[in-house]
C-alpha cells in the first residue's frame, strides 16, 4: 500500500471534511447514536486502510458513503435481531436516498448555526445538556425540575423549529441565487 | 401520536416494538415522511457534531474547560494543546449552560477536527507543556501506582495479587541481577522479566495480563502493574468490569474529579510515559527501548494519560484505536501521537498448538484458528467483499495480490486463452488451463454450515448460489462450512506466512471435500461442469476434470512439505461456459504437523 505523504495529507483533509456528512448518513441508516459512532469509526478505519484505492478526482463522499453502507450492513449482521430497528428493504431505500445528500452538510451547518442563534437561552441550554453531556430526557428533567415528558416534548419542539428555520433559510437562499 | 413524535422516540431510544413496526411501515410507504426522517436524523447528527463531536469523547473535566471563552482556531500542526484543556479542574461538576456559544462551538469544532486527524490518521503530534508539576496531587487509593516512570515504593512482603496461569515458550532474562520467580503465585512487587515467549498472569480481581518477551513487568498493585519495556495485553473479565464500574460510579457520585493519575479500582498499566487505565476492555500496551508507549484497544475503551512533568492529559481510546505517547526532548516532556500508527502485533491469547487451520476462517479474514465465515473476496480485485456480491465479474486476468491478509497471497481469473497464468507472487505459472470465459460470478465465499435465509421464491434467487444450493451437507461431513468458488476463480494461500506466524507448527496436508452443487431445482438450463485444480508452488498436485453435480463429492488430500510456500486452488468452467458452475470445497483445512509442541497452556 504505497502512498506518498502528499497523497496521505490530501486524503486526511478529504476524510476530515467528510466526517459530518458521513456521520449523518450512518445515523439515518442506523438510528442509534452509539451504534452510529461505532460504525463511523469502523468506516474511518476501512477508508484509511483502503485509501490507496480511492481515485483522485472522483467523488470522495460517494465512495465513503458506499463503504459506510457496507459497514452498516456488517454491523446489522452482528447486532441481535431485537436491536434492529429497520428492515433490510427500508435501509436500502434510505441508503439510496441519503447517499445523494451526504456531501451537502456545509451549507446546512451554516444555516443551522444561524438558526441556533435564534433559539432562546433556555432552549440552547437544553440542547447543550442533551448533546454535549449525552443526558437523556429523564436526566435533564432531574436537573431542571421538569418532567421527563415535558423535556422530550421540548426537545422535539426545538428540533422541529430548527428544521423549519433551516427550510426557510434554504428557500430564501435559493430565491437570492442568480 | 404524531408521526414526527415517533421519530423523536426512535432517536431517544424510547420507541416500543409496536411503534417501531408502525414507523417501518410508514417510512416505507410515505416518501414525505421519509424525507422528514432523513432531515430529522441529519439535524441530530449536525447538532451532535456541532455541540459535541462524536469522536471527541472528552472527559467531563475537559468539557467544563470549554466553558470559558476560548479563541476560535483552526488546527495547526504545530499548535500546542490549548491551555484551557489543561487548567486545574474545578472541584465540583457543573453544567456549562451555553451562553456566547460561538466561541465554544468553534473550539469544539476545531478540537474535533484535530481529534479526528489525531485519532484516526495520526499525522500531527502535540507537544505537551512540561511545567505542570503543580497539578499533581496524591491519592492514597491508587494502591501503589504513582506516576509514570517513578519507581515503586517498598512493598510489604508476601502479599499475593494473582497467579501465573499460562506459559508458552517463556525464557527468563539472564541479566545477572535478575532472579526468576519460583512458583505460580504472583507476589506484590514481583518483577517478570522475559527474554522471549509468553506468560499469562491472572489477578485475583479476574483481570488477565499476557506478557510477551522481551519485556519487564512488575506486579505493583492488586489492579495493575508497571511495564518498563516490552509488550502486554490486558483483559478484564466482565464481572470484574461490572464490579469496578459500580465502584467507579460510587466514587464519581462523591467526587467526580480524581486528582491523581490512577483512577481508583480500575485496572491500569503504568509505563515510563503514560498510564493506561481500563474502562472495561481488552487492550495492548507496548513500551519501546526509549520508554515510548503505544496503546491499542481491541474491545471497549481505555483512558490514556500522558505524563509530562506531572501534567495530566487524557484521551479515551475506543476499539481499534491506537495512541502513542513519546518521550520529548526534555526529561519531563511527552508527546502524544495518535492514529492508526500501525499498532504493534500483540498476542491476545495463549493457545495450545493448533492441530489444523480452517481455510474458511482465513478467507473470512481470520488466522485459521477461529470460525469466521460470511465475508469473502472479490476474485477480480483481491478486495474484501463484506457481503456476497451476486454479479458477474471479469474484465482482466491479472494476478491480484491480497495485501490486506497475510495468509492469502492473491487471487485471479484463470483463462488458458491468455497464455501462461500466474499462480502466486513468486512468479510460478501454469500453461495447462483450458480457454475459459475469463469471468466468474459472485465472491470467493466462505459460507457457514447453515445457509443464510434468502428469498427462495424470487426468480433471481439462484444468483445467491452459495445459499440457493441448499445446505450442501454432502460436501461437509465435519459441518465446518463451504468455500464457494464459482468458476473461473483461483486463490492462493501463503503457507510460508502461516509458518512464520505459527513457527512451531508446519502445515502438513490440505484436506477438503470438493464437488459441484446442483442448480437444477432452480433452473431448467442448469449445466454445471467444473474442472478442479490444486497447485503447490506452481506444481500441479490435483486435477479433476469435468466434474458435474451428479458426480459424488470427492476427497482432496494434498501433502505439503515444510518448505512449500504456496497452495493454490483453482476452478475452471469445463469448457461449457460457467453457467451453474457452483463449485465448493467443503470443510477445507490445513492439517498442521506439530513441531516442538511441549509448550502449551497450563
Amino acid at each position: 500500500m504505497d502512498q506518498s505523504p502528499d497523497k496521505d495529507v490530501s486524503f486526511v483533509q478529504k476524510l476530515a471534511d467528510a466526517q459530518r456528512g458521513l456521520y449523518a448518513y450512518i445515523l439515518q441508516l442506523l438510528p442509534n447514536r452509539s451504534d452510529a459512532d461505532d460504525v463511523l469509526q469502523a468506516t474511518n478505519l476501512v477508508l484509511w486502510v483502503k485509501r490507496s484505492q480511492f481515485a483522485a478526482g472522483t467523488d470522495f463522499a460517494a465512495w465513503a458513503a458506499r463503504i459506510a453502507y457496507f459497514e452498516v450492513l456488517t454491523f446489522r449482521k452482528r447486532m441481535g435481531r431485537e436491536r434492529i430497528r429497520f428492515d433490510d428493504a427500508l435501509v436500502e431505500q434510505l441508503a439510496a436516498e441519503a447517499a445523494a445528500e451526504a456531501e451537502q452538510t456545509d451549507d446546512l451547518l451554516q444555516m443551522l448555526r444561524r438558526c441556533m442563534d435564534k433559539l432562546s437561552a433556555q432552549d440552547r441550554d437544553l440542547l447543550e445538556m442533551q448533546y454535549s453531556f449525552d443526558l437523556r430526557p429523564r436526566q435533564i428533567a432531574e436537573r431542571t425540575g421538569r418532567s421527563p415528558g415535558a423535556i422530550a416534548v421540548a426537545m422535539h419542539r426545538i428540533r422541529m423549529s430548527l428544521l423549519e428555520c433551516i427550510d426557510e433559510s434554504d428557500a430564501s437562499t435559493r430565491e437570492d441565487a442568480p | 401520536m404524531s408521526q414526527s413524535r415517533l421519530l423523536a422516540k426512535l432517536l431517544e431510544n424510547e420507541i416500543t416494538d409496536a411503534e417501531c413496526k408502525q414507523l417501518n411501515r410508514l417510512l416505507g410507504d410515505d416518501p414525505a415522511l421519509r424525507r422528514l426522517y432523513r432531515k430529522y436524523m441529519t439535524l441530530d447528527a449536525m447538532l451532535r457534531w456541532e455541540i459535541a463531536p462524536p469522536l471527541m469523547k472528552v472527559s467531563k473535566e475537559e468539557r467544563t474547560a470549554v466553558d470559558s471563552p476560548s479563541p476560535a482556531f483552526l488546527p495547526d500542526t504545530d499548535a500546542p494543546i490549548p491551555d484551557s484543556a489543561s487548567r486545574p479542574i474545578p472541584s465540583s461538576y457543573k453544567l456549562p449552560l451555553a451562553h456566547s456559544t460561538l466561541g465554544g462551538w468553534a473550539f469544539s469544532y476545531a478540537v474535533a477536527t484535530v481529534f479526528v486527524c489525531l485519532l484516526i490518521l495520526g499525522f500531527w503530534a502535540y507537544k505537551l507543556p512540561s511545567d505542570r508539576g503543580s497539578l499533581i496531587t496524591t491519592n492514597e487509593n491508587s494502591r501503589g501506582l504513582t506516576t509514570p516512570g517513578e519507581s515503586s515504593p517498598a512493598r510489604p512482603a508476601l502479599v499475593f495479587v494473582g497467579r501465573v496461569t499460562g506459559i508458552a515458550g517463556a525464557k527468563w532474562s539472564d541479566a545477572p541481577d535478575y532472579l526468576p520467580p519460583i512458583g505460580v503465585n504472583v507476589r506484590l512487587g514481583r518483577k517478570y522479566k522475559l527474554k522471549s515467549g509468553l506468560l499469562e498472569i491472572t489477578y485475583d480481581s479476574g483481570a488477565k495480563v499476557i506478557l510477551e518477551g522481551p519485556c519487564d513487568y512488575t506486579a505493583e498493585s492488586t489492579a495493575g502493574g508497571y511495564l518498563s519495556h516490552g509488550k502486554l495485553v490486558a483483559k478484564v473479565k466482565k464481572n470484574h468490569e461490572l464490579r469496578m464500574m459500580n465502584d467507579e460510579s460510587k466514587t464519581r457520585s462523591s467526587d467526580i474529579h480524581h486528582s491523581s493519575f490512577i483512577t481508583p479500582h480500575l485496572f491500569a498499566v503504568r509505563t515510563p510515559t503514560a498510564v493506561v487505565t481500563d474502562l472495561g476492555t481488552e487492550f495492548g500496551v507496548e513500551v519501546d527501548g526509549l520508554g515510548n508507549t503505544t496503546s491499542h484497544v481491541f474491545r471497549g475503551s481505555v483512558e490514556v494519560q500522558a505524563f509530562a512533568g506531572g501534567y495530566r492529559n487524557k484521551i479515551v481510546l475506543r476499539a481499534a484505536q491506537s495512541l502513542r505517547v513519546e518521550k520529548g526532548k526534555g526529561s519531563d516532556e511527552a508527546m502524544l501521537v495518535a492514529g492508526v500508527v500501525e499498532p504493534p502485533k500483540f498476542t491476545r491469547r495463549l493457545f495450545g498448538p493448533p492441530k489444523q487451520l480452517d481455510l474458511l476462517d482465513i478467507v473470512a479474514g481470520g488466522d485459521g484458528r477461529g470460525k469466521r465465515r460470511e465475508r469473502g473476496i472479490d476474485a477480480t480485485t483481491g478486495m474484501e467483499d463484506p457481503l456476497f456480491v451476486p454479479m458477474n465479474r471479469g474484465g482482466h486476468r491479472d494476478y491480484r495480490p491480497v495485501s490486506w491478509h497475510r495468509f492469502i497471497d492473491g487471487v485471479f481469473i484463470p483463462d488458458g486463452a491468455a497464455g501462461l497464468v500466474k499462480l502466486d507472487s513468486a512468479g510460478n505459472t501454469f500453461d495447462g488451463f483450458p480457454e475459459t470465459t475469463g469471468r466468474t460470478f459472485g465472491s470467493i465465499w466462505p459460507r457457514a454450515t447453515e445457509p443464510k435465509p434468502h428469498d427462495s421464491a424470487s426468480d433471481k434467487s439462484h444468483r445467491l448460489w452459495v445459499y440457493a444450493m441448499g445446505r450442501g451437507e454432502q460436501f461437509m461431513p465435519e459441518e465446518r462450512g463451504l468455500l464457494g468458488l464459482h468458476s473461473n476463480t483461483g486463490i492462493t494461500f501463503d503457507l510460508a506466512a502461516i509458518r512464520r506466524t505459527f513457527p512451531k507448527f508446519v502445515p502438513g496436508r490440505f484436506q477438503a471435500v470438493a464437488g459441484v452443487a446442483d442448480a437444477s431445482h432452480l433452473t431448467d438450463i442448469a449445466d454445471g461442469m467444473v474442472d478442479f485444480w490444486v497447485f503447490v508452488d506452481g506444481r500441479l498436485a490435483l486435477k479433476r476434470m469435468n466434474v458435474r453435480p451428479e458426480d459424488a463429492p470427492f476427497g482432496v488430500d494434498v501433502e505439503l512439505k515444510s518448505n512449500d510456500r504456496f497452495l493454490t486452488l483453482v476452478v475452471t468452467d469445463g469448457g461449457n461456459t460457467a453457467g451453474s458452475d457452483w463449485a465448493v470445497f467443503g470443510d477445507p483445512v490445513l492439517h498442521v504437523e506439530p513441531g516442538d509442541a511441549n509448550e502449551t497452556k497450563r
